[in-house]
């Protein structure tokens, strides 16, 4: 099978790690007999130096036209300053809205070389391994925002909103993982106090008696 | 689970958990905790997933070490390349479907740090470090040698 890998390398430490995960990626082609395509972009602190912008037109392209897409890392002292109107990160959230990336992952397990640069106790560490399946777009980062003056001093406020669909997309991914892992899968909210945490738990708890109910979640 | 039980136990009994799907805020704080388990953020890798098309051949993914761009020890050959050797494991599970290929890098990755080829941010005193260059030779052989 052919495969297009768009290859976001960025700045500082990112070219030098990327350089080896695309040496190994090559092995895993030839091994496994298909063709990986690999494409550079422009992204980050090179990019405003190169182009203007952290994220040029033309790598939000590859990206799109791309099966999937390896980022390195992006930003440094150079282009550290807040006030900046062009950020490194800038390219990160664009590529993830451009994209659509709802869904974070981040899994967690301990070597046994490693147990000792833990802050917990080795102990209490034996056969972690662990995912977090975030949600990446909604909620109280992305809702409408507000701050105003009033008789009594300033106010503000952020509004928390999910839609039925972006919690059903989510708990497919996680649910989805789950069956592939051990089959165990924790909702984590806050359903005591917050209205869109319990509309989490109504939506999954349908979703997975219709989509996952023979996987004993 | 409520968030605050969820901030406990993932200290007290971090092994019981297997996969935890929340909000994006709440997503924010747990993962930043949950990562500091594992001691050194080199060794993270990371996904974020774009909607299902219904493609059988891929779907859309960003995939990215959580550790930032470490400018102080660029072009130095002291990174460490785990994590991102890592994420690219991860396009191969969630984006392109190619789980043996995945599990048998990530395999690769596991038997390098069990031989001691690691860098600096994680070498035990009296340790050597490896250089970012060996560290993923090491991988590539060790990938080699599995399927041999």
């Amino acid at each position: 099978m052919e495969y297009h890998i768009a290859v976001l390398a960025g700045d500082g430490i990112g070219p030098e790690v990327m350089a080896e995960a695309i040496n190994v990626l090559a092995k895993v082609g030839q091994l496994w007999h298909h063709d990986f395509i690999t494409e550079e972009g422009l992204i980050g602190g090179r990019a405003i130096d190169e182009t203007g912008t952290a994220l040029p037109g033309a790598t939000l392209d590859l990206c799109r036209k791309s099966d999937a897409v390896l980022l390195g890392a992006v930003g440094g002292p150079k282009w550290d300053d807040p006030n900046a109107t062009v950020r490194p990160e800038q390219g990160l959230l664009g590529v993830r809205k451009g994209l659509e990336l709802f869904a974070n992952i981040r899994p967690v397990t301990i070597h046994p070389m490693l147990l000792e640069s833990s802050p917990l106790r080795a102990e209490r560490l034996q056969g972690v391994d662990l995912l977090v399946v975030r949600e990446l777009t909604g909620g109280i980062y992305f809702g409408e925002k507000r701050r105003e003056r009033s008789d009594q001093g300033e106010w503000a406020s952020d509004l928390c909103c999910y839609t039925q669909h972006e919690i059903e997309r989510i708990v497919r991914v996680a649910a989805n993982i789950a069956r592939q892992r051990r089959g165990k899968l924790t909702m984590v909210d806050k359903a005591n106090i917050l209205e869109t945490s319990r509309l989490w738990r109504g939506v999954s708890a349908r979703l997975m008696a219709e989509e996952f109910a023979d996987n004993c979640l | 689970m409520l968030v605050d039980a969820c901030a406990m136990h993932l200290l007290r009994r971090p092994a019981d958990f297997d996969v935890i799907v929340t909000e994006n805020m709440f997503g924010d704080i747990l993962t930043d905790e949950a990562s500091m388990l594992a001691g050194s953020m080199g060794m993270l890798p990371s996904a974020s997933l774009g909607p299902e098309t219904g493609n059988p051949k891929s779907r859309s993914g960003l995939y990215e070490p959580i550790h930032g761009s470490a400018p102080d020890i660029a072009g130095q050959g002291k990174a460490n390349p785990l994590a991102m050797i890592l994420s690219m494991a991860m396009m191969l599970r969630h984006s392109l479907f190619l789980e043996d290929a995945a599990r048998a890098v990530e395999v690769a990755v596991e038997a390098t740090l069990t031989d001691g080829i690691i860098t600096g941010d994680i070498v035990r005193p009296g340790q050597t470090p490896a250089t970012t260059r060996q560290v993923g030779e090491a991988v590539l052989t060790r990938l080699v040698n599995q399927t041999a």
